[in-house]
């Protein structure tokens, strides 16, 4: 019990430092550095939870393609041009007190309401989770991933029509 | 199993941080990788609540996120190549859709 949660603990920290890295850094490539890190951290969370499928997901999707999709970007669009200027001005202010009042609104939510929380007792997991996902995925869930993979194609097909556009 | 507030809390202060890069940065990739945060943040509470149910439905919900994660940016990224190929890399950088 104490390891695991010293590991959550060490994951939750790499997570968090590493987002918070990833927002300030002027610099986009960095920036795309912490993601990973970020992203890897939150998989150890993950896997933590027994949810295996999920993790493999994430390693496959999150950080091996939608990182690889940034890097990609930032190569394409010339880092010297997207450099961020330095700028403090109010906008951050103002951004950074919206987000602090949201964060304490949901705080004193749980807050007032931790008594009626009635979380249940952990339940058991099924063994196989791979398996189980399968499942739920293609027997119970069948619509669901069928319209997900339908959007999936016409994102593919929209963005080769928005690449090949020409413009003048 | 670590209580299921922890994961709460973490996914509250990563979802926060994202937030606050996607309201606070200007350049529209930093605005697409803030919301990626974003949406790890939501990942990461439906799957410590599948953990806690005992089902694997909220791991299917984190899937489906993800893919919808890929969508948005890929789709994003398209239109930032073509805003960049029309207006030049500064402009798009710095456009004005993503002043406020």
């Amino acid at each position: 019990m104490a390891g695991s949660r010293l590991l959550f603990d060490f994951f939750a920290a790499i997570a968090a430092a590493s987002a918070l890295a990833m927002v300030t850094r002027r610099n986009i490539f960095p920036g795309a550095v912490f993601l990973l890190a970020t992203l890897l951290a939150t998989g150890g969370i993950v896997l933590q939870l027994q949810a295996e499928y999920a993790f493999a997901a994430q390693l496959l999707l999150f950080v091996g393609g939608i990182v690889l999709l940034f890097v990609l970007a930032v190569m394409l669009l010339i880092p010297d041009a997207l450099h961020q200027p330095a700028r403090f001005n109010w906008r951050m202010f103002a951004s950074s007190a919206l987000v602090l009042v949201v964060a304490i609104e949901i705080l004193a939510f749980f807050w007032a309401r931790h008594d009626a929380m009635l979380w249940p007792s952990v339940a058991a997991m099924p063994t196989n989770n791979t398996g189980a996902m399968g499942d739920v995925l293609f027997r119970d869930d069948f619509p669901a991933f069928e319209f997900a993979s339908i959007s999936l194609l016409a994102t593919i097909v929209g963005v080769v029509m928005l690449a090949k556009r020409r413009t003048e | 199993m670590i209580p299921v507030e922890h994961y709460l809390a973490f996914s509250l202060v990563l979802f926060v941080i994202g937030a606050a890069g996607a309201l606070m940065r200007r350049n529209p990739i930093m605005i697409l990788m803030s919301i990626a945060v974003m949406l790890t943040a939501a990942n990461v509470n439906l799957i410590a609540f599948s953990r806690l149910w005992g089902t694997v439905h909220g791991q299917l919900f984190s899937l489906f996120i993800m893919a919808d994660a890929a969508m948005e940016t890929a789709l994003g990224l398209g239109i930032l190549v073509v805003c960049m190929r029309s207006r030049g890399a500064r402009d798009s950088a710095e456009s004005e859709f993503s002043k406020w």
